[in-house]
């Protein structure tokens, strides 16, 4: 398994957000020359970047325009926001926030910033960890499959059945084993790559075989089967969950700080007025 | 919610044409000399010929000057021309100016925002009111083709066309060979013609074999020679040379037509098992006695001998040339021209043999280098793919796509907008899954390819399934499928599936007579009518999913390696 590529952007790219970035450090700088306030224009640059960002969701609900694939509009998405961290200090002067609501803004955007910046990162770095099995399973499907899982390997302990008529096996399943296939487990042990959860499995199943008759061998083989398929939904479960846990921060933080930025733009503009 | 029953649908529920065809006209069709060979009583009971003839044929009443079909255009049709004269025109450059390609309607801007709040709460949900009278006949995706033609006279001038004379039988090859139109089709004069489509000229021949090999026999003498004159690589020799290479010609049928049968089992087993079931063309070694045209078939296997095994290097699309260089070498250094490499048949594979001294003297002064060389390039990649993959696309019959879906599980983070935008522009029902075959970190998604070879369109007995006109993009008619399943048999790739129905109401459809669920078969339309082409693809964050056409490998190459 190997860590998934990280692309590296071509000549024409970089040049062209070089541009950019020299355009915004001119008008910063403009304004500096002339004497006007530095904060407000970067208030001003910072504003409109975020709200360039919050387009990027709005792209994702309308897959059908030809507005540009969704992979460029990430890519400024992420060229965007990294000029956003920069226009942030530019506008707080790499001052510590003071104030209630001065530090919810400083720290929802460092957060928000934060969260974008390890998301990024974790979307290069979990693919080739989440697509080691076979087959793949989305988010969504996980839950049905497990369900289906432990739906199946309880038909294979009705009382009746040659493995339900064990007594000792119908033990090690009630107490043991539905359990564990009923929801998502060991979720750290798998995003580490430990060996254990599928160890232990082995090791509970050898234990079990000999109480198990021959008439019982293959449901047993079968039951064996459906809890390492559980074994592999596990896995994918967890890689899915750090994938895209960090949306979990990232999007709602948007919303908020959205609203808060507007907030803090009414307050400022009607102080500035009221100087005036 | 209670079941709504309806009758379940069957094959001729809907006719070809707006109406079934007359009585009056089902015979006059049967005398004409292309078709008197057929006899009513050699069909079964279940199929009888007056019946079949009736839906599955249409009239076309055609003026002077209209056009029939256009050059390039889509259709499994044949036409059996009553009365008048039809010209065929091949121009494969599109000089004449009628090859012009219509969009299908797509949504406008507005209509596709729409989707976003028009789209059903309930999964696959249709309407259920009388079908017949909501669409027409089966052409509504390619409308009415009689167009007419202002300057007839200019072409007839430049001496192109050929003559269809009252009673003969045209537009076999794009039936026989599920490929596009080879030649445009004008009205010389008020013409009635009988169009019978796909479904029933496989019956007929089924039942008729006389008609079969007739049909066979038109598409040995003159189809070919269509699908070499349109050839681009020809575009340069001159007519009446390349007209006299052509009937040096030997012609060439390799391969099986069923290969798409089995192939699901099979798939995934090692190499020396898929090529051992393609027959050897040529194999590297052999003298060569002309140079090899591919005229149609979705490819042939390139290969060399590595070990005790065949080395893929590359595959072929029609139109390419096979043992041209060893030819042109072998005439320069008086040496025997032995092919440097193998070429195996995959699926059916029509050859033509022009003659080593007939393609030298007529053919080869006038090949333009720079598209021989393209066409090398082409065919045989490395590329940046590794030979186990190349092998893979190859084994797996992936090489049929024109618009493969591929993943790249490397940059995939499983977040399923493809398949949540697959589903906003497709009602909610998203039309594939993120599964199928894979090989390393590549997945070749059961989303359907529309393939070169569109195999599923076989067997379908209402023509349900079927090529758009302009587009060749392989669609299902809702309205027209019965859910018989044959498509989903047929299909290789396990791209289509079908799904049970619920009316507008959310109740489940149930057959009147059974109580059995009401299916129909679906799967990727390509986002026809939507404005920006595969949502699947535009939505992909991390350009991970790309449709790739296999006519064109660089640009696999390209993305894999972007
Ligand atoms: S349904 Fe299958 S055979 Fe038909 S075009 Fe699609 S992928 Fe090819
Ligand atoms: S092209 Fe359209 S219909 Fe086909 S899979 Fe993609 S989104 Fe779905
Ligand atoms: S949209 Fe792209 S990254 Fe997301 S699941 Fe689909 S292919 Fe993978």
């Amino acid at each position: 398994m190997s860590p998934t590529s990280f692309r590296i952007p071509s000549g024409a790219v970089i040049s062209r957000w070089l541009l950019v970035v020299v355009a915004i450090a001119a008008i910063l700088w403009q304004t500096q020359l002339g004497l006007g306030d530095l904060s407000t224009s970067s208030g001003w640059l910072l504003l409109a970047s975020f709200l360039f960002l919050g387009l990027y969701g709005a792209r994702k609900k309308v897959p059908f325009l030809p507005l540009g694939r969704v992979s460029s509009w990430l890519s400024l998405h992420i060229g965007t926001g990294l000029i956003a961290v920069a226009l942030f200090f530019v506008h707080t002067g790499g001052r510590w926030p003071s104030g209630g609501f001065e530090t919810t803004l400083w720290f929802g955007f460092i957060l928000l910033a934060a969260s974008g910046i390890v998301g990024w990162g974790l979307q290069r770095l979990t693919p080739s960890f989440l697509h080691s099995g076979d087959p793949l399973f989305s988010e969504e499907q996980i839950p049905r499959e497990i369900a289906i899982i432990l739906q199946e390997s309880d038909q294979l302990l009705t009382e009746t059945s040659p493995l339900g008529s064990s007594e000792v096996l119908s033990h090690f399943y009630r107490d043991r084993l539905r359990p564990w296939l009923s929801a998502p487990r060991e979720q750290w042990a798998h995003l580490i790559d430990s060996g254990r959860p599928r160890l232990r499995l082995a090791s509970d199943f050898s234990e079990m075989k000999r109480y198990i008759d021959l008439e019982a061998r293959e449901p047993f083989d079968e039951l064996e089967a459906l809890a390492s398929g559980k074994l592999e939904l596990d896995r994918q479960h967890a890689w899915h969950r750090l994938s895209h846990g960090w949306l979990l921060v990232h999007l709602p933080l948007t919303g908020v700080l959205l609203v808060t930025i507007f907030v803090h733009v009414l307050v400022v503009r009607s102080h500035t007025e009221g100087a005036l | 919610m209670s079941p709504v029953e309806i009758e379940r649908p069957r094959r001729w529920d809907q006719p070809f044409g707006d109406r079934p065809l007359s009585d009056e006209w089902v015979e006059k069709a049967l005398q004409q000399p292309s078709m008197n060979c057929i006899v009513p009583e050699a069909f079964p009971a279940r199929l009888p010929l007056a019946d079949l003839m009736r839906h599955d044929a249409r009239l076309i009443e055609a003026r002077e000057g209209n056009l029939i079909v256009r050059q390039g255009d889509y259709g499994d049709s044949v036409f059996v021309l009553c009365t008048g004269r039809l010209l065929v025109v091949v121009d494969p450059e599109g000089e004449l100016g009628y090859r012009h390609k219509q969009d299908s309607r797509k949504l406008s801007w507005l209509g596709a925002i729409a989707q976003l709040w028009r789209n059903s709460s309930f999964a696959e949900k249709r309407s259920i009111a009388d079908p017949i009278s909501e669409t027409g006949s089966l052409t509504k995706d390619g409308g009415d083709s009689r167009i007419s033609l202002d300057d007839r006279k200019e072409f007839i001038g430049r001496g192109l066309p050929a003559d269809i004379q009252a009673g003969e039988m045209v537009g076999e090859i794009a039936a026989l060979r599920r490929s596009a139109r080879t030649a445009t089709l004008v009205a010389a004069e008020d013409c009635q013609l009988v169009e019978i489509r796909w479904q029933g000229i496989r019956d007929l021949m089924r039942f008729t074999p006389d008609l079969k090999h007739r049909i066979e026999e038109l598409f040995r003498s003159r189809g070919r020679a269509h699908l070499i004159e349109q050839s681009p690589i020809f575009s340069d020799v001159p007519e009446k040379l390349l007209t006299a290479a052509v009937k040096a010609s030997r012609f060439e049928i390799h391969g099986n037509e069923a290969w798409n049968k089995g192939l699901r089992k099979w798939m995934g087993d090692d190499e020396g098992t898929v090529s051992a079931r393609e027959e050897t063309v040529i194999e590297a070694g052999d003298l060569l006695d002309g140079v090899r045209v591919i005229v149609s078939g979705f490819a042939a296997r390139i290969t060399i001998a590595a070990g005790p095994a065949q080395q893929t290097l590359g595959y072929t699309r029609p139109g390419d040339l096979f043992g041209l260089d060893e030819i042109i070498d072998s005439a320069a250094n008086g040496t025997p021209a032995l092919a440097r490499t193998s070429l195996r048949a995959i699926g059916t594979l029509d050859l033509m043999v022009i003659p080593t001294d007939n393609f030298l003297t007529q053919i080869a002064p006038y090949l333009d280098e720079k598209k021989l060389d393209e066409q090398r390039i082409s065919r045989t990649w490395s590329g940046n793919l590794s030979q186990g993959m190349l092998d893979f696309l190859v084994d797996q019959r992936t090489i049929n796509g024109t618009s493969a879906m591929l993943i790249d599980l490397d940059r995939c983070t499983g977040c399923d907008d493809c398949v949540k935008a697959c589903a906003v522009t497709h009602d909610n029902n998203p039309r594939f899954l993120r599964r199928g075959y894979r090989h390393a970190h590549l997945l070749v998604a059961n989303a359907c390819m529309h393939c070169v070879d569109p195999v599923c369109l076989v067997g379908c007995p209402t023509g349900a399934i079927h090529r758009t006109r302009t587009t060749g993009v392989v669609v299902i008619d809702d309205l027209t499928c019965i859910g018989c399943g044959v498509c989903v048999e047929a299909c290789p790739y396990d791209s289509i599936r079908t799904v049970e129905i619920r009316d507008q109401g959310g109740n489940l459809v149930v057959d009147a007579k059974t109580g059995a669920p009401i299916v129909k078969a679906t799967k990727c339309d390509l986002c026809l009518g939507q404005p920006a082409g595969p949502a699947c693809q535009n939505a992909c964050p991390h350009d991970a999913l790309n449709r790739i056409d296999f006519g064109n490998p660089r640009s696999l190459v390209d993305w894999i390696s972007g």
